[in-house]
């Protein structure tokens, strides 16, 4: 009777620690296999951006860029930029008041057109860090990913020269940041904002000869131009299924 | 000694039975039959929600304002709510001010900002949750916003303003966010030498406080 007792007693214990296991769930984590819907894949982007705050030129870019995440929250990547330029409000009210003013009369006939310079080409090496990722849920019925990511690089950019200013190529840094929205597991939507900065003459000046008594333009000094660019961009991921994680 | 050894292979019967039991919930097969209902971890239903805030335009290039001010709203539940909004502005000529007099003589027209003054709505669409470095969770929320409101431009000049936009919550308490949001103010400006249409797009950072500062659920988790 007692090995009887001293059995059950044991059969007891064993029991109470397999409840146990199961039983405190209120404390328990939360048993997750999350997606790493970077890492060892590659990523193939299209965006449009339109670039804010600007002086005197309004750019439009339209940008490729692939890149390979090395690490879910770590990738190395190239983009490609190409861009249309268009004159601020400043500029056509700047150019308004030069033909109405001493300019105008001086040049009867003529039409001033500011000489000033915008984006042609920017390609650029980038590495791309992703401190947050996660889960979202849309209208309280879809699941979706969606991760912030912080960008640096630089490269090579082409400025177009307009009016009277000449062409140039010169160098280009890019920090920016932003957020990828995964309706699907190999698709992404793309918000950024990114500031290249690219060393280049923005415009020309009017400056008065004083032994002509004519104005006359002059280039302004070259200076690193802020560029902060809004883009709007879709994403493709290589392979399509993500690797699965713990 | 027969009962003995009976009862002992009862006992290790039973055992084993107890044993395979607590496996079987923990295992593979029990995963795919169990659904768990999480809680929603932050809870916005019924709480009043103050917001002291930093506010910059972006979009301005020969003047720059700066504002401080506060946003209250009334969360009727988790994803709609009510509120009004206070920005006092800051604005200063830019160096492109002066650069577009030196080298062009003319005097580009410019605005200043006194103040602007509102209600608003606020919906949210998107809710979810971060890991920072594989390290957390961060709560989050994407909100839509619509308001109506006055503002006081030069010395006494008061227009109506409507503005859209949108923002994100991030929570770092129970009664504490990190708010960010963008906005884009529309009036007709009144400017040095003509009215015109001003699209005047503002990011506003600010910490959300909840009150009250807890809440309960009506289940247990």
């Amino acid at each position: 009777m007692k090995r009887f007792a001293a059995i059950l007693l044991l059969v007891l214990l064993t029991s109470v620690d397999g409840f146990a296991k199961v039983g405190n769930v209120t404390d328990a984590p939360s048993v997750r296999h999350p997606h790493e819907m970077r890492k060892g894949r590659h990523e193939v982007s299209i965006f449009e951006g339109v670039t804010l705050a600007d002086s005197y030129t309004i750019n439009l870019l339209t940008q490729l860029s692939y890149k390979y995440h090395v690490l879910d929250w770590l990738g190395v990547g190239l983009e490609a930029s190409y861009g249309a330029s268009f004159a601020t409000p400043l500029t056509n009210e700047i150019e308004t008041a030069v033909n109405s003013g001493e300019w105008g009369q001086q040049n009867p006939g003529q039409k001033y057109s500011m000489s000033r310079s915008g984006l042609t080409a920017l390609v650029l090496l980038d590495i791309e860090f992703v401190p947050f990722s996660g889960k979202l849920v849309l209208f309280r019925k879809f699941l979706g990913y969606v991760d912030f990511h912080i960008d640096i690089g630089g490269g090579y950019a082409m400025v177009r020269g307009m009016n009277n200013l000449d062409n140039e190529s010169t160098g280009v840094f890019m920090v920016g940041g932003g957020f990828r929205f995964y309706p699907t597991k190999y698709l992404s939507i793309n918000l950024e904002v990114k500031d290249y900065m690219v060393y280049r003459t923005m415009n020309r000046k009017l400056v008065l000869n004083p032994a002509s008594n004519l104005y006359v333009e002059e280039n302004t000094s070259r200076k690193f131009s802020q560029n902060p660019t809004f883009l709007l961009g879709l994403s493709v991921f290589f392979p399509m299924s993500p690797n699965q994680g713990f | 000694m027969t009962k003995r050894v009976v009862s002992v292979a009862c006992c290790v019967i039973a055992a084993c039975f107890v044993a395979n039991s607590a496996v079987a919930q923990t295992g593979t097969d029990s995963e795919k039959n169990i659904r768990v209902v999480q809680q929603k971890n932050f809870m916005m239903y019924h709480r009043v929600e103050v917001v002291p805030t930093f506010t910059l335009a972006l979009n301005e290039n020969v003047t720059q304002h700066l504002g401080v001010g506060a946003q209250a709203r009334f969360h009727i539940t988790d994803e709609w709510s009510i509120g009004v909004d206070y920005i006092k502005y800051f604005g200063k000529y830019t160096s492109l001010y002066q650069d577009v007099i030196d080298q062009f003589e003319s005097s580009p027209r410019e605005m200043f900002m006194n103040f602007y003054v509102g209600a608003s709505a606020t919906y949210i669409p998107v809710y979810g949750k971060f890991l920072f470095f594989g390290m957390g969770p961060v709560h989050w929320d994407f909100h839509l916003l619509a308001g109506l409101g006055v503002t006081r431009i030069n010395a006494e000049d008061y227009k109506m303003t409507g503005n859209i936009g949108f923002g994100v919550r991030f929570r770092i308490w129970k009664f504490l966010t990190f708010n960010a949001e963008i906005r884009d103010y529309m009036f007709m400006g009144t400017y040095t030498r003509e009215d015109k249409f001003v699209n005047n797009v503002v990011f506003t950072m600010g910490l959300g406080i909840f009150v009250p500062f807890d809440y309960d659920y009506a289940y247990p988790k």
